[in-house]
């Protein structure tokens, strides 16, 4: 190879220490980085390139349709992007051609992995516009199904994280507990993934006989299963070295993304919808909201087992209040909200999911606006990704903890 | 702070810039697109407002009046939620963009220009995020029509009895 | 019948056939034995329909399976190396069976230097995995294949260095004599501590150069699909996962032999049923591993190999070669 020297190089750079085996090289004009440059026998210049990679839209990482096109050079992501609208079924479209209580079916298909927690939302909201009184029965039997919900939704995660890291096992675990939860779930209501059990005024029908005590015989089953979780995956020393110290998200970035959930809670801000602005009952219940204090994918996944627990034991707490009555309020027969615009909040499995409402006192909301919780989680990947390894990115993408129908609805 | 406070608060700042409205105990400010960047840079920067929680920025469709746009974002240490709301003209609407104050309003605004036609000045890249490129049109905009319902009507659209 | 055995020409192709015949059962029964195992690990039964009993002719079907695909090769690739890609890596390992003493008189191929024979053989396996990854057309390959390449080169060492401990151990290089001086459970006296750190060292490297979790790193697939196997598949695929069983069954009969006494044993006579025992116990160890810890990244595996192994087994060396002296 032979070897020149000149005096300026490409792209307007300025010359510096040439390297040992030859060669020129060049730092880039706004001091980005150095590039080799160097002439091969027929005087050609060679130089190292940054390699583009789409990771997804088919890629066994990316729950589901993520496309992330990222920037590599060698294994380290320069940027990252995450092209996302794979998924885009213009959910909030289609809201405003439908009943109020229609709605109910449409909102359980965003994130279909926590099916209740995102009609509750619904009725939430519609019943505050209309200042309906829902009956005691019901709203502890919602959040009941609703912390039931929260825990299958976190195991499904506590399943596929370790899976992405390589560990095959608790994949299989986590889903013999879910398919457990999910026989109760479809004995009460029916349905096994998207359940359709709330109403605009409290519940489509009441527990069957029984129910509530196969509720209570699944606690401290999977309280044990949990314990097992802990010692197994927390405590193993590869999923240590792989997942602490990678992808900390400080809380100040956290809140200006709207990051909210396990990810939020694991950098150290415990803003949680059910303590600071309670909804149904959860200020008669006690639990605790576990924080992280490093912000990095161990402290989300320790999180996320935390949550379980304390779901667990907002569902012993509950299994105790729940009164007898009625489960429904009689709607008429045109449910109108009057004019006006509403807002709730409620705190998903997932992160922080809101609805925004405005009515012109039609038979159809006239803005459904769907504020879902992985949107802003997964806006905040390329602030998470930039700087990382590219094995590292798997273990960053899989900690946020989204759901690709959340993100696009 | 709850609602009033904080309204009481907004008003001694800005006085007629903007009209606050308290509904279903949320806060929402009006503002004129001219004020819209100073009353969210006070929203944000204020101490005792300081709204750092990102929530949503969307659209609401008004038809004659314009478009409006709603920006609405919490208060992590004070608990309160604030909407900052500003209507635009529907041709050629255009805002400041907040995304310099809180990071996630780069994705929403970028939601907001495709599914409305809002225009936000000084932001990185208004490129479609959930439609594909080729999408003609601003969906969520009433005159959008939805074809399933074009194509056939509504039967919930009839009172029970008719 | 031994003057027929006697002669060269009769016994040698009885020997390929009998190390042909091993090489196509063993891996096999391993296999199936993985199915099992990582199954009941995980609270799932595995195979139990193909063979009536259990699953037990499942992958036999599976080699049918494959033999009937359709043969793909990539618009893009580079055909020949491609298709040579899987002979490369697997010839290498049918032939270090010849070579591993099954008996104390069964050893079809007996050499001076049998053991580093044996571990050259199965370093040539990773030129075979580097044409894979090249010339498959794919960036996904690529990484995979890069990622290979450079573990694969680092865990030579560790495996030679304790390797070459053992030879110490014993004073010779030919494995069939290193069996010899053993004892049905391993190495006595002074030497057991030592080699039984080396015996860890080897195992690690040995679990390293056959790509198996926690070392998965080039065929990870939640990141890189399958790394440099992405573009292949039907039976140049199946050749690459016989590769990868053949490896454990191989890289198990000689840590066995290094380690464990090889085909001694107690009550019975010595013979191959020992040494099939061992290998099913050590494959059994493997098995365990796929199923219980997740991959170490990149960076963290060369660490552990340059860190920790390489100066444990040069340690090691100096150790076994002061203790053979004292």
């Amino acid at each position: 190879m032979s070897t020149e020297q000149t005096a300026t190089g490409g792209n307007g750079g300025r010359q510096v220490a040439a390297p040992p085996d030859g060669g020129v090289a060049f730092q880039a004009a706004d001091g980005t980085g150095v590039g080799i440059i160097v002439r091969d026998r027929a005087d050609r210049a060679l130089q190292t390139q940054d390699m583009t990679l789409n990771v997804g839209p088919q890629h066994p990482a990316t729950h589901g349709v993520l496309r992330v096109v990222v920037t590599l050079d060698g294994e380290m992501i320069e940027s990252a992007e995450p092209v996302i609208g794979y998924m885009h079924r213009s959910f909030e479209k289609l809201a405003e051609y439908r009943d109020y209580r229609q709605i109910i079916a449409l909102v359980n298909r965003h994130d279909w992995v926590s099916s209740i927690c995102n009609e509750l939302g619904v009725a939430l909201v519609v019943e505050k516009q209309m200042g309906l009184e829902v009956p005691e029965r019901a709203t502890w039997i919602r959040m009941l199904m609703a912390e039931w919900t929260r825990v299958l939704n976190h195991l499904m995660f506590v399943g596929s994280y370790p899976l992405e890291l390589g560990a095959i096992t608790p994949m299989f675990y986590a889903f013999r507990e879910r398919e457990e939860i999910q026989a109760l779930m479809e004995w009460i209501t029916g349905g096994r993934l998207h359940l359709t059990y709330c109403r605009v005024g409290g519940l489509k029908q009441d527990l069957p006989r029984g129910a509530l005590q196969l509720s209570r015989d699944l606690v401290p089953r999977l309280r044990k299963r949990v314990k097992e979780y802990e010692t197994l995956v927390l405590g193993n020393e590869i999923f240590a070295a792989r997942t602490k110290g990678i992808g900390v998200l400080p809380a100040d970035v956290a809140c200006s993304y709207g990051v909210s959930g396990a990810s939020l809670h694991a950098s150290g801000v415990p803003e949680d919808a059910r303590k600071t602005e309670p909804y149904l009952f959860y200020d008669q219940v006690s639990f605790d909201v576990p924080t992280g204090r490093n912000g990095d994918c161990y402290d989300r996944f320790a999180v996320l087992v935390a949550r379980i627990k304390e779901s667990l034991n907002i569902i012993e707490q509950v299994h105790e209040r729940i009164p007898p009555g009625p489960v429904a309020t009689k709607l008429p027969k045109v449910v109108r909200a009057p004019a006006g615009h509403a807002y709730v909040r409620a705190e998903n499995p997932l992160g922080q999911l809101s609805y925004y409402m405005v009515s012109h006192n039609e038979k159809t909301p006239w803005r459904f606006k769907m504020r879902t919780p992985s949107f802003n989680n997964v806006s905040a990947l390329p602030y998470l990704l930039k700087g990382t390894l590219v094995p590292d990115m798997i273990a960053v993408m899989g900690s946020v903890f989204f759901i690709v129908g959340d993100i696009d609805r | 702070m709850d609602a009033a406070a904080l309204s009481d608060h907004l008003v001694a700042e800005f006085g007629d810039l903007l009209e606050p409205e308290v509904s279903y105990g949320l806060l929402t400010v009006t503002v004129t697109p001219d004020g819209y960047r100073r009353v969210a840079e006070f929203v944000r920067q204020d101490r005792d407002v300081n709204c750092n929680f990102f929530e949503f920025l969307c659209g609401v469709d008004e038809e004659a009046a314009g478009i409006a746009v709603v920006l609405h974002v919490y208060s992590i240490s004070h608990h309160h939620h604030v909407q900052v709301r500003s209507v635009v003209p529907r041709d050629g609407g255009r805002l400041p963009t907040v995304h310099d104050l809180w990071a996630g309003a780069n994705w929403h605004e970028r939601e907001t220009a495709e599914l409305f036609g809002v225009g936000f000045d000084g932001h990185p890249n208004l490129a479609k995020l959930l439609l594909p490129e080729e999408f003609e049109g601003h969906p969520l905009r009433k005159e959008f029509a939805l074809m399933a319902r074009e194509a056939k009507p509504w039967p919930g659209a009839k009172e029970p009895g008719e | 019948m031994t003057d027929l055995l006697s002669n060269y020409w009769v016994l040698m192709p009885v020997k390929a056939v009998a190390v042909l015949a091993i090489f196509l059962v063993f891996p096999l029964v391993v296999g199936y034995m993985e199915h099992k195992v990582m199954a009941h690990m995980q609270a799932r039964v595995g195979p139990m329909e193909a063979g009536r009993f259990h699953g037990v002719l499942q992958l036999v079907a599976d080699g049918i399976k494959f033999v009937q695909k359709e043969s793909v090769v990539p618009r893009a690739a580079d055909k020949w190396v491609f298709t040579l890609a899987p002979a490369v890596a697997l010839i290498p390992v049918i032939l270090v069976f010849g070579f591993i003493p099954y008996g104390p008189d069964l050893v079809p191929i007996r050499s001076d230097v049998g053991l580093f024979v044996t571990l050259a053989l199965s370093s040539v396996s990773v030129i075979g995995v580097l044409m894979a990854a090249w010339s498959s057309a794919n960036k996904y390959s690529l990484i995979g294949g890069l990622r290979a390449a450079a573990q694969l080169i680092a865990y030579e060492l560790p495996l030679v260095l304790a390797a070459a401990a053992v030879a110490m151990q014993a004073g010779s290089a030919d494995l069939a004599v290193i069996v010899e001086r053993q004892q049905f459970w391993g190495w006595t006296g002074w030497a057991l501590l030592p080699l039984a750190a080396g015996f860890l060292v080897y195992g690690t490297a040995a679990l390293a150069e056959l790509t198996r979790p926690p070392f998965d790193m080039p065929l990870a697939d939640s990141e890189v699909v399958f790394g440099h196997l992405t573009e292949y598949t039907g039976l140049r695929f199946a050749f690459f996962l016989l590769t990868e069983y053949a490896g454990i069954v191989a890289q198990s009969a000689i840590a066995a032999s290094l380690f464990l006494g090889g085909y001694k044993g107690l009550v019975l006579p010595d013979g191959p049923w020992f040494l099939a025992a061992k290998v099913l116990a050590l494959s059994f160890m493997v098995i365990w591993f796929r199923s219980t810890y997740p991959r170490l990244r990149e960076d963290q595996l060369q660490k552990f190999a340059w860190v920790r192994l390489v100066p444990v087994s040069l340690l090691l060396i100096f150790v076994v070669g002061l203790l053979k002296v004292v």
